[in-house]
């Protein structure tokens, strides 16, 4: 399946661009959204940010959300369901790659 | 003086470390004695750590649910005493008494604390007389942690920060140092007291945990100099295995209790023979942890047989089910969690979609997860950890549960926290001034920075891997000489021939996950080998700790605890016979860890 992720490192980029990946999801199997992340940060491109610290994989931390085909859902519990998919940050306050700024800290 | 490799120094009296229940306990504890206080957490309160990956709930004993926590119709026969004879002889007599002592003593008050945050965040912690026992959720409880936080505004929290070592100054700890995951900030902790509530390791490729159970509080206690002990037990829980987007969820060890399940399914193993657990064991209820154990035995040794060529796996059976019994199970399960969860769901498993598969298939695939390490840090009564101003609390300590948990990591944490905070603000006291020593900075930055500097190497993701496959290999529910050597082996494979050798894809410190695993990584070999080495040692079979080449419990020569430490670079293990204060230890052998769980029946 062809993967389009958004890459940008604002320390170096002054724009974001896409890059593509082959991602042996199996439709059958129920790959989720954080399934796809993980081959590729895995197996293709260990650079590639998305949120992977403390993540829960259950939907109880909802930390994960990315935009997927253009709609912003959770990463760990968006099944693939179509044959191509879009990757980007959920807005346009873009730590790296996938990951943007978090919400205020408690005060 | 501030070293030029660190961004950001903050100053403060108690540092608790962590980001679910134990440290937050710990922190309102030394808040409210009037110290200055910092919780630093590797996600966000109440959103991160083990915490939040809750399935049960917790409980005391019955009189002081009814006379501390105000329930009514709870078993008030159900005394301190039988709470302490209970998880003295779960622990197979491996817990230290006195922090049972501790537990069964100070958990009331600590409990009622917390149902007063859930009551003021509106969280339902609900009560079936007369089991003195609250059920919850992990997400019910993490909002409830971030009430905590909210009604003790004072308590500064940092978040998304992982903290990589302690700080020692004459053999004395005063601080600790992080990395913030999203800016790639290395920030300086100093503290007159630490207070470690990072929680336990969890070593394998199977995950029904947070993602990271790296151990880290464990092996950075190692590495200050302290004791760690119990590393071998690690308690399993069965687990769904597929379909994928559900892989992990723990709803498979909910079945075995949920009243709509009852015997509905059958449990066979990946030739389709059932696997039958005897009668005798039939007296045990259903909610009773030690059914836990009893999986891990049956279905473990079931899985253990195949495990090479079928993996860890099982299957609950439905085929012998009409559609109206598949669909009475999951109706009442819907109800059952609906309390908690969005109606027809459990966490993120969608229950109508579940059972479709279900209905199709006509069964589920199962394997058994690690939800919970017995082993870690050593304690006194008091949390302290053996080395001036370092405390711990919670899943990160060893000594109340032994070799199996048989009662509630909740309370643990709970009544473990406050008291670590509470002695933290007593202990600095007497203290002013504490300096940190710059030289032990700059080495444990320029060794967290090294990744940084390979051009060429392994990536610390595919390290990740090798030591969970390492662990999948021969440290698991059932252990033998042959498989755990081999888990020894390769690990110190890892240690020589990958360690010195990760670097990074990218150079760049923002967000750059592939270097904090560099870190994390080193915590969970070090917990992973005290763990294999701990059950290479152990030549008898005790709670979690289940071998095939020594089936017995054997109380004449192994009724002590493996407790770790480092010598230099090595880990090594002596033993101790457990901190008696009340039940004299018992005498002699059972044929089987099943032997030894009918005879305390």
């Amino acid at each position: 399946m062809r993967v389009r992720v958004f890459r940008m490192d604002p320390s170096v980029d002054k724009e974001g661009y896409f890059q593509e990946y082959d991602v042996p999801v199996n439709n059958k199997e129920k790959w989720t959204i954080m399934d796809v992340l993980d081959y590729i940060a895995l197996n293709l491109d260990h650079s590639l940010s998305y949120y992977r610290h403390s993540v829960c994989n259950q939907g109880i931390c909802a930390r994960c959300s990315i935009r997927v085909n253009g709609k912003v859902e959770l990463a760990c519990t968006r099944k693939v369901v179509e044959d191509e998919l879009i990757l980007e940050p959920r807005n346009d306050k873009v730590v790296k790659d996938l990951v943007t700024e978090i919400d205020a800290p408690h005060t | 003086m501030k070293p030029n490799s660190v961004d950001r120094i903050i100053k403060t009296d108690i540092l608790t470390i962590g980001g679910g229940g134990a440290s937050t306990a710990a922190a309102v504890a030394a808040y409210e004695r009037g110290t200055k206080v910092t919780l630093v957490s590797k996600g966000k309160v109440g959103r991160s750590g083990n915490t939040i990956m809750i399935g049960g709930g917790f409980g005391i004993d019955g009189e002081s649910a009814y006379k501390v926590c105000g329930e009514k119709g709870v078993d008030v026969g159900f005394t301190k005493d039988a709470l302490f004879k209970r998880t003295v002889q779960n622990s197979f007599y491996l817990s230290d008494q006195n922090i049972v002592q501790q537990f069964v003593s100070e958990a009331p008050k600590a409990v009622k604390r917390c149902l007063d945050w859930a009551r003021n965040a509106k969280q339902i912690f609900k009560l079936n007389p007369p089991a003195p026992v609250w059920r919850t959720s992990g997400r019910s409880f993490g909002r409830t942690l971030m009430q905590a936080i909210k009604e003790n505004p004072g308590i500064e929290v940092i978040e998304d920060v992982i903290v990589v070592d302690l700080l020692i100054n004459n053999c004395t700890v005063v601080g600790a140092l992080g990395v913030d995951v999203y800016t790639g900030d290395v920030i300086l902790f100093e503290a007159k007291a630490v207070v470690l509530a990072t929680g336990g390791y969890q070593p394998y490729s199977f995950k029904n945990t947070i993602s990271d159970m790296t151990g880290d509080g464990i092996a950075m206690a190692l590495r200050a100099g302290a004791k760690i002990a119990d590393m071998e037990f690690l308690l399993f829980i069965p687990t769904i295995l597929e379909p994928r987007n559900i892989r992990g969820s723990i709803l498979p060890y909910l079945m075995t209790f949920a009243p709509s399940f009852k015997s509905v399914f059958k449990v066979v193993d990946c030739r389709g023979d059932e696997i039958v657990i005897p009668k005798e064991f039939y007296k045990i209820p259903k909610a009773n942890k030690l059914n836990k154990l009893l999986y891990s035995y049956f279905w473990g040794k079931a899985i253990f047989e195949g495990i090479k060529e079928y993996g860890n796996c099982i299957f609950y059976d439905f085929s012998h089910c009409s559609d109206r019994e598949i669909e009475d199970a999951f109706e009442g399960l819907k109800q059952e969690y609906s309390t908690w969860h969005k109606n027809g769901w459990y966490n993120k498993v969608n229950l109508e979609e579940l059972k479709q598969i279900i209905m199709k298939d006509r069964r589920l695939k199962v394997g058994l997860g690690c939800e919970y390490s017995m082993g870690g840090v050593v304690v006194d009564e008091k949390m302290s950890a053996g080395i001036p101003g370092l405390f711990a609390a919670g899943e990160v300590t060893s000594g109340l549960f032994g070799a199996f948990r048989g009662g509630d990591g909740l309370t643990e944490m709970l009544a473990q926290g406050f008291r670590a905070g509470m002695s933290a603000a007593e202990y600095i006291n007497g203290i002013s001034n504490t300096d940190v020593d710059y030289t032990q900075i700059d080495s444990i930055i320029h060794r967290i920075m090294e990744p940084f500097n390979r051009n060429e190497g392994v990536s610390p993701y595919k390290v990740q891997r090798n030591i969970e496959n390492a662990a999948d290999r021969g440290f698991n529910f059932f252990r033998d000489e042959e498989g755990l050597q081999s888990t020894l082996k390769e690990l110190e494979r890892i240690k020589v021939e990958e360690l010195p050798r990760m670097s990074l894809a990218s150079k760049s410190r923002r967000y750059n996950f592939e270097w904090i695993t560099s870190i994390l990584v080193k915590n969970l070999i070090t917990c992973n080998e005290a763990g294999t080495k701990a059950a290479l040692m152990r030549k008898e079979s005790r709670g979690c700790h289940m071998r095939t080449d020594y089936p017995e419990v054997n109380n004449e020569e192994w009724l002590v605890k493996i407790e770790a430490q480092m010598e230099g670079s090595q880990i090594e293990l002596t033993t101790r016979k457990p901190i008696v204060t009340k039940m004299p230890l018992p005498e002699g052998k059972h044929k089987s860890i099943l032997d030894y769980v009918l005879w305390t029946l």
